[in-house]
């Protein structure tokens, strides 16, 4: 065996991981073996999975219990033997965000002591996320401690290949893949997961057609990641969707893409191609962007009905147009009614993620918002709009509002402890914009959504927010 | 593997004399003589590391007492941080060292403070972000026991 693909503990699922599967397809393609192993599904399924450590997993200065932890141990001890007994030449650990960070130490603890010989090589974008409590960069603590052999930060699709024939101890930068590359990348290979193990009639396959997005939103750190929109041939794309549903009888597919309608024109390809060979028989959904009419006639969204689009994710944010000028979302409110207006008649549902408290927000944008809310929230009554406030505004590292250039134009206020990083920021140039307003404006949105029966996905989600946003004032 | 510790020591003198200790990181060996504060630089290169504090020139009567029994005059080491990146050991010092006098009993936790002549053994077992994960995981648990006992 080449290389086992592992995928760890904590990560929201209910899919099949698919970077493994991308990643097995990738290998194999060049005549290498390998083989995927879920412990996340495992760790979900198990009595392990206490709600403290999931906690923890997610917020890393909120302890678990003790003794859930050294079960946690245990448990992954046992994960490792399982994955040593596969004698791999490489164990590659898919680090999906964050959340799999404190688990992924674990297992490479656990490995390292069981076989200090195995070969570790690490990836997935949460490789790249800040640990909080040494205020480093994940990899980068992980590296400078020699515990695992190389590492692969980006893309490594085409990188992981090159580690399985040169065998590099190192870190790698992977350069974003070409539209040949991202062409040329097979059709992910599900055969080591069982799909009725994520759910039966629900088990959804994600697809990439695109990496990284037409936008550069102030707030988004997809440009960190991906520099450039790149994405692969609408043919390409409806194609792999295809096999997968005549290989796996899987039905149901989402997007990983940050915008399924980036490139019209192969999003345009694609969806005339599923809808002239498996009319109305599979279904996806996918983040989208509201377009202009010029863009996307009529015939678009009569196409995207057909070849089963069945809901779409949008980052409205903001209901004021202001705002989202400046956060170069570049859709107007005449975009949104029209986008708004046409998915509805389609009958595609529509997902909209809504902030406040960006740094230029003032009353006036926020009851702008309000109002969006109220003037589409009779759409719910067909089951075609649901809204998640997905809280008040923070700055991640890697967006371009962090930049200094823009935390300078904003007046943002930043101490020795990066304070901006977190709830509290402040604005010099905005210091309306406090925590408090923030917040109260955050509450208003949940109880204007709540009164109209808007949140009804991701409840748990929203709730969480409600708390730790209570929890801070 | 190899990260870097850095073990801050405070002397506490008495008249013209001045602690001398012994340290030992990893089986190599220095001795240092320091009249003020000091910061040692040891490198742990293996997974088990030890460093070793070996106060050498403490005698019974360096320390003075008056009739109340309150030291009046005394040859100490304090022992003032033991910081991995942002992380001080010093919080968990009872967990992760061991005192022994020259006579092999054990002094109790004095959070640092060297009064025996005597051996301060440290280990600290690598990665040190796990060792420190580990310790504030439990100690959030567990305020007053012991790292690795039994609970």
């Amino acid at each position: 065996m080449d290389l086992a693909i592992v995928t760890v503990p904590y990560m929201f699922t209910n899919n099949p991981p698919v970077a493994g599967a991308v990643l097995k397809s990738c290998v194999e393609q060049h005549g290498f073996s390998a083989i995927n192993l879920d412990y996340n599904l495992k760790f979900i399924k198990s009595n392990i999975a206490t709600d403290d450590l999931v906690t923890w997993f997610q917020k890393e200065d909120s302890y678990p219990v003790y003794d859930n932890f050294l079960k946690f141990k245990e448990w992954v001890k046992e994960c490792a033997k399982d994955i040593l007994s596969h004698n791999a030449r490489w164990i590659g650990i898919s680090v999906f965000t964050k959340d799999s960070q404190l688990g992924a130490e674990e297992f490479i603890i656990a490995l390292k002591e069981l076989d200090p010989t195995c070969k570790i090589v690490l990836g997935g974008t949460g490789t790249e996320d800040l640990r909080s409590q040494w205020q480093k960069r994940w990899y980068e603590l992980i590296w400078e401690s020699d515990i695992v052999d190389s590492i692969i930060l980006r893309e490594g699709e085409v990188e992981i290949v090159k580690l399985l024939k040169d065998n590099y101890n190192n870190i790698v930068e992977a350069p974003q893949l070409t539209v040949e590359e991202l062409n040329d990348v097979p059709v992910p290979n599900f055969d080591d997961f069982s799909m009725s193990d994520y759910g039966k009639d629900t088990v959804t396959i994600p697809i990439t057609g695109s990496k990284g997005c037409v936008r550069k939103c102030t707030f988004c750190n997809v440009e960190a990641f991906w520099p450039v929109f790149r994405h692969r041939s609408g043919k390409i794309v409806a194609n792999e969707i295809i096999q997968l549903y005549e290989k796996y009888n899987i039905k149901n597919f989402k997007f990983t893409d940050s915008l399924i309608n980036g490139s019209l024109k192969d999003f345009r390809l694609m969806n005339l191609e599923i809808a002239e060979k498996i009319p109305n028989v599979i279904n996806y959904r996918g983040q989208y962007i509201c377009r202009p009419q010029r863009q996307m006639p009529d015939q678009d969204y009569e196409l995207m009905r057909d070849a089963g689009c069945s809901l779409v994710q949008i980052g409205i944010e903001s209901g004021s147009e202001r705002v989202r000028t400046h956060m170069k979302k570049k859709f107007s409110n005449e975009d949104i009614d029209h986008s708004t207006n046409k998915l509805a008649e389609m009958g595609i549902k529509q997902q909209w993620f809504i902030f406040v408290g960006y740094p230029i927000e003032e009353d006036e944008d926020f009851n702008d918002t309000l109002l969006l809310i109220k003037k589409w929230a009779h759409l719910r009554k067909e089951n075609l709009l649901n809204i998640i406030p997905t809280g008040v505004f923070q700055m991640l590292d890697g967006t371009p509002i962090t930049r200094p250039d823009m935390i300078d134009e904003l007046g943002i206020y930043v101490d020795g402890n990066n304070a901006y990083h977190t709830y509290q920021w402040s604005s010099e140039k905005y210091p309306n914009n406090t925590y408090e307003v923030r917040s109260n404006r955050f509450l208003e949105v949940v109880d204007l959504c709540k009164k109209y029966d808007l949140i009804t996905e991701y409840e748990d989600f929203v709730s969480m927010h409600e708390t730790l946003i209570r929890s801070q004032m | 593997m190899s990260e870097l510790v850095q073990i801050t020591l405070e002397p506490v003198a008495k008249e013209n004399k001045h602690p001398l200790i012994h340290v030992n990181v990893n089986d190599v060996s220095n001795e240092i003589q320091f009249k003020d504060k000091i910061v040692i630089d040891c490198i742990m290169n293996k997974i088990y590391n030890t460093i070793d504090i070996t106060f050498v020139n403490k005698v019974l009567k360096d320390t003075e007492v008056d009739k109340e029994g309150n030291i009046t005059k005394d040859l100490a080491v304090i022992v003032k941080s033991i910081t991995y990146k942002t992380f001080d050991f010093h919080p968990y010092l009872e967990d992760i060292s061991k005192y022994v006098r020259v006579d092999g009993s054990e002094v109790g936790n004095t959070h640092g403070f060297m009064g025996f002549a005597g051996t301060l053994s440290i280990s600290l077992k690598s990665p040190l972000f796990i060792l420190a994960k580990e310790l504030s995981i439990y100690k959030s648990n567990y305020v007053n026991s012991k790292f690795g006992s039994d609970i």
